[in-house]
């Protein structure tokens, strides 16, 4: 046995053994919502009146009623004597993940998870948590990991970044590190009257006719239009402060480097390695990237038009 | 580093070559880094796996391959391993 299956789910639980084996349990209650995020249509079952009050409010324009749903998600219940309880001040927030060949699993703050990845794919989210704002923070955890999973599957990836919409409707989807200036972006867009698809994660597909979209999001840190729809993606701009504006195409190995290290949850997974790299080298073929160096309140979009011209 | 210091590519990491240049990844951490031609060629020739090469072997490869003067790819090569040791992507095995 690995320390990694040892150690995995010893941070949030008691018992980390007692880790489901299978994927059942005791229903929260009878309530159910389909979502379609990024063309994938989600069914959560089993929630409680209340959960599913708080999802509903969370992510009206991504309800659908398509009955063609293609993943599940069993919702259940845990009991809060479960998990440890963590004094979360000053305490930065990372999942305990488990990669397996056909299904990841995951523990965070009040809940723990398993995903089979199929085809089809399906989900087990076991949690403690039904007032609104604890059962939101444990089940978008969850579903974050479960929309990169999705994605991937799908010739797509879910990245941390900021995507814009362009006077032209094309969107730009801007990457770097925690500081980089993803929220920076994303308040000058706004300011200028752009549409944000969200200021931290979105989903980039490559679509039918070979046309890469990024789709809107239902997952934000400050800004987000939270609408669902697509757009095509103009191109991929890695984020550098400075002291004035510049756009410097970047070759297609520096694209998918810029992309990889943006790629939540799935890029340590040793697993889908070749399925991430594989879509990674599909986006850098098809859409530019660039380092685009900027000021805090410049417009820079002039020069991205100029860049994307050329 | 010493000309008889073996190298190999650690483990935890992943290569792929783009074109002429290389990305390298860090599994364990997804740290990511690209590197330009000389940089991707240098990581061609270090193993993996079960293998290692004497930095002087490398350095050997490379010189028959790039014209360029011996000493200063030797120092560029030099900073170039010691980083990679220190990052992770390299190990190294004295004699």
């Amino acid at each position: 046995m690995t320390s990694l299956a040892v150690n995995f789910g010893a941070r949030y639980l008691v018992e980390p053994a007692r880790f489901p084996n299978a994927c059942v349990g005791t229903r929260w209650g009878t309530g159910a919502l389909a979502l379609d995020v990024a063309g994938e249509r989600f069914c959560i079952r089993g929630l409680s009146a209340r959960q599913e009050q708080t999802l509903r409010q969370l992510w009206p324009r991504f309800e659908t009623t398509d009955p063609s749903t293609r993943v599940r998600i069993d919702v259940f219940r845990a009991e809060a004597s479960s998990f440890q309880r963590i004094d979360v001040r000053n305490w930065g927030y990372d999942l305990d993940i488990d990669h397996r060949e056909d299904a990841v699993r995951m523990v965070g703050l009040d809940f723990m998870a398993d995903v089979r990845l199929g085809p089809p794919m399906n989900g087990a989210f076991w949690t403690s948590a039904e007032k609104p704002r604890a059962f939101h923070g444990a089940f978008e955890n969850f579903f974050r990991l479960l929309t990169a999973y999705s994605l991937l599957e799908r010739k797509g990836v879910l990245f941390h970044s900021a995507a814009v919409v362009g006077d032209d409707g094309s969107a730009r989807l801007f990457v770097g590190q925690s500081g980089a200036g993803k929220s920076t972006v994303s308040k000058l867009a706004r300011a200028s009257e752009r549409l944000v698809l969200s200021d931290d994660l979105n989903s980039v597909l490559v679509g039918a006719s070979g046309t890469v979209h990024v789709a809107g999001s239902p997952f934000f840190g400050e800004l987000g239009a939270r609408i669902a729809g697509s757009y095509p993606l103009a191109g991929i701009y890695r984020l550098k402060k400075a002291a004035s504006e510049r756009v410097q195409p970047m070759s297609p190995a520096e694209t998918i480097a810029s992309l990889l290290s943006c790629s939540p949850f799935v890029n340590r997974d040793p697993h889908r390695a070749e399925a991430l790299w594989k879509n990674l080298a599909t986006l850098a073929e098809r859409v530019p990237g660039a380092v685009l160096s900027f000021r805090r309140h410049a417009d820079f979009w002039p020069l991205l038009r100029e860049g994307e011209a050329s | 580093m010493r000309g008889n210091v073996l190298l190999k590519r650690s483990p935890s990491i992943r290569y792929r070559l783009v074109g002429n240049e290389g990305v390298v990844v860090r599994q364990d951490t997804a740290e990511v880094i690209a590197v330009n031609d000389v940089g991707a060629r240098f990581l061609e020739l270090v193993p993996a796996d079960d293998g290692a090469r004497t930095f002087e072997s490398v350095r050997d490869a490379l010189l028959m391959e790039y014209d360029v003067d011996k000493d200063v790819l030797e120092r560029d090569l030099d900073a170039f391993a010691r980083a990679l040791t220190e990052a992770g992507v390299l190990e190294t095995v004295e004699p």
